[in-house]
């Protein structure tokens, strides 16, 4: 345990991340809006009061092409939209004004008048077929399956449909059904321009309920239907701002470690991701405060907390360092976090790195994440209903119940996936499933002090010890990831034993070749692992790096030899059956 | 194909595919076929380094993200190359 951690547990308050996200949670932070720019501005308000050095970089939103693969769209802004049905009987079925979460964004505008046109259902939506035999040209297109990004290029660009409107909730079973929660109105996203001209969208898009689609499928076996929409929203030129707040480092100045959690998305949107900017706020607020007081030695590495819009800051950034990019030497992403898991409906999740880049990070995250269940107490007394990985915890003090969480494989969760794509080791930690995610029902009263407390601590341990990580620290961790990796080298063939012994005994050598090639894998991982660490003292004295390069040679030469035991016993299993 | 699984793909860009268009473009193709293949794909443009083949990328996203046949790794990387995404040396 790293002395840091006692002293950030002492001083941090989950309660500071509620007000944070009760301010963010004020403004619509739709890409490039209004409501996104002082939303930047209160973070970097709020940075100027820490005393941090604060920084914004900025870039286009214009639809030009960019240096690099995900693209950046036209910045849009919402102000009104309401869908009624006008014929046979005129009823409301949403409204922007009490439902902020049911304009898709980059929709374009109606006339200021509004529009009245035929309903035409045509099932999922998301296919050629759904739409044969109907024509949507100059109508309003109801489908099933509106969250997906397949319902525009069918209905509006494709064939001329006006818009659509759709009650998909992405139902989670047992988790998020429709029967579950019939009045959510699910806030989905445009791909941002159109898919074949590349231009500014021409329709509009509008969630409705579940309990309001199954009315109006009610109407449509009646016979026609009219329905009225009225969007009031802009996309333009515009201008997105990424807010950096920095801690700078003494010796190490020019290294990072990067911190994200994305500003933007609809309002309230307190847990996506008023929570994560909450939670990056509170570990900066804290770390810098303690560094000034004396209580806290300055970090070798400077630690820069990212501010911006999801999937563009973790572009714009690395792509203003130029050359210098490979100066992050980690980054760590918070998105969607904060609540009780029996609240949301799934734990906390730690996403490892990208294979592309082993780190000591994918140990250090879960290490972190196990040592605060000495400083948080847990989930309350309600059971949560979740898969159990290996590296699943369940753990805690004396009298208080427990905390999970489990460690996923890399994979498109937040803009941790996206700088992974520039070469940086990039981990992160998120909620799922989140049954409140991308609904109204989105609200600071569903998250938790205690658990973003956890989290914001945890942010802070992992950024101000990579930070301050010296040789003795790259020590300990080689050592660390060393003792680990034996345990996952042994569970990995328990359950490879396990696999091929409930097998067909024909089967059985043909598995146990897969499983021993997995096994070479996953010793070829763990020793690049255990070798990441030396990058924490690429700075330091020849002899330091000759110490610790050393030390590593002994420790992956008996990860290989655990290896080949378990390889061994392995085929010996087998050759008993 | 063997030939294809000899070749060193090498991304063109840094970062991740814009995973809207990415499903738009390659999911009528590949979401039937393979129920992680966003994750993939976006595995596999980190792993196109030049220096890796095909055939090594394929087997860690095997291990990594969850099982999958080599060949269709291989066509994946053709698809990203028909797009511009990677180049298949």
């Amino acid at each position: 345990m790293d002395s840091s951690s006692q002293l950030l547990a002492s001083a941090i308050d989950g309660r500071r991340c509620l007000d944070h996200i009760r301010e963010i949670g004020h403004f619509d932070r739709s890409l490039g809006s209004q409501g996104y720019h002082e939303s930047a501005e209160y973070v970097l308000a709020v940075l100027e009061r820490m005393g941090l050095e604060r920084n914004v970089v900025t870039w286009p939103m214009d639809n030009t092409p960019v240096p690099w693969n995900w693209s950046v769209p036209p910045a849009w802004e919402p102000h009104s939209g309401l869908f009624k049905v006008m014929q046979p009987e005129e009823k409301t079925l949403v409204n922007f004004f009490t439902t902020p979460t049911c304009i898709h964004p980059w929709s374009a505008a109606t006339p200021p008048e509004g529009v009245t046109a035929e309903i035409v259902y045509v099932g999922a939506g998301t296919s050629p077929e759904d739409y044969e035999g109907k024509d949507v040209r100059g109508k309003i297109v109801f489908a099933d399956r509106g969250a997906t990004w397949f319902v525009y290029v069918e209905a509006i660009e494709k064939r001329g449909a006006l818009g659509y409107i759709s009650d998909d909730i992405l139902q989670i079973p047992h988790v998020k059904t429709r029967e579950m929660y019939p009045d959510m109105v699910l806030w989905y996203t445009f791909y941002e321009r159109e898919y074949g001209s590349g231009g500014f969208l021409k329709g509009w898009g509008l969630s409705i309920s579940p309990r309001m689609g199954d009315y109006l499928r009610g109407l449509l076996k009646q016979g026609p239907v009219q329905g009225f929409c009225q969007i009031d929203a802009r996309t333009f030129n515009g201008v997105m701002e990424n807010v950096v707040g920095s801690i700078e480092g003494d010796a190490l100045a020019e290294e990072e470690f990067l911190c994200m959690a994305h500003l933007d998305h609809y309002r309230p949107g307190a847990m996506d991701n008023a929570s994560g900017c909450s939670v990056l706020l509170e570990a900066a607020e804290t770390i810098n405060r303690l560094i000034d007081a004396g209580k806290l030695a300055r970090p070798r590495r400077s630690i820069r907390f990212l501010f911006g819009p999801e999937g563009h800051m973790s572009n714009v950034y690395p792509h203003s360092l130029g050359a210098n990019v490979s100066n992050i030497i980690g980054s760590w992403t918070a998105d969607t976090v904060g609540a009780k898991p029996h609240v949301v409906g799934g734990p906390l999740l730690f996403s490892r790195a990208s294979a592309a880049t082993p780190t000591y990070l994918n140990d250090l995250g879960p290490d972190l994440l196990k040592e605060s269940c000495l400083y948080y107490s847990s989930m309350g007394n309600s059971p949560v209903a979740t898969g159990i990985s290996e590296d699943s915890i369940i753990k805690a003090r004396a009298g208080s119940s427990p905390f999970k969480f489990e460690t996923i494989p890399y994979g498109i969760h937040s803009d941790n996936a996206c700088i992974a794509g520039w070469g940086v080791p990039a981990v992160g930690i998120f909620q799922w499933p989140s049954i409140i995610w991308h609904t109204q029902y989105d609200t600071v009263d569903r998250l938790d002090a205690g658990e973003l407390a956890r989290c914001a601590w945890a942010t802070a341990a992992v950024s101000y010890q990579v930070a301050a990580a010296g040789p003795r620290q790259a020590y300990v961790w080689m050592h660390d990831i060393a003792n680990h990796a034996r345990q996952r080298l042994t569970r990995f063939a328990r359950r490879a034993q396990d696999e091929i012994a409930a097998s067909e005994r024909a089967d059985a050598d043909a598995r146990l070749e897969q499983r021993l090639d997995e096994l070479n894998y996953l010793v070829e991982r763990e020793a690049a692992t255990i070798s990441s660490c030396l990058a924490l003292v690429s700075r330091d004295e020849a002899s330091v790096q000759a110490n610790l390069s050393a030390r590593r040679d002994v420790l992956v030469e008996g990860l290989q030899r655990a290896g080949k035991y378990e390889a061994d016993t392995l085929t010996d299993f087998v050759g008993t059956l | 194909m063997a030939d294809l699984m000899q070749a060193k793909p090498r991304r063109s860009l840094p970062g991740l595919i814009n995973m809207k268009y990415q499903a738009i473009t390659f999911g009528p193709t590949y979401a039937a076929r393979d129920g992680h293949f966003m994750d993939r794909m976006a595995e596999m443009m980190n792993l196109a380094d030049g220096k890796r083949t095909v055939a090594q990328i394929a087997r860690i996203v095997n291990y990594e993200i969850g099982p999958i046949a080599p060949a269709l790794v291989g066509e994946m990387f053709q698809d990203l190359a028909r797009t511009g995404f990677v180049t298949l040396d």
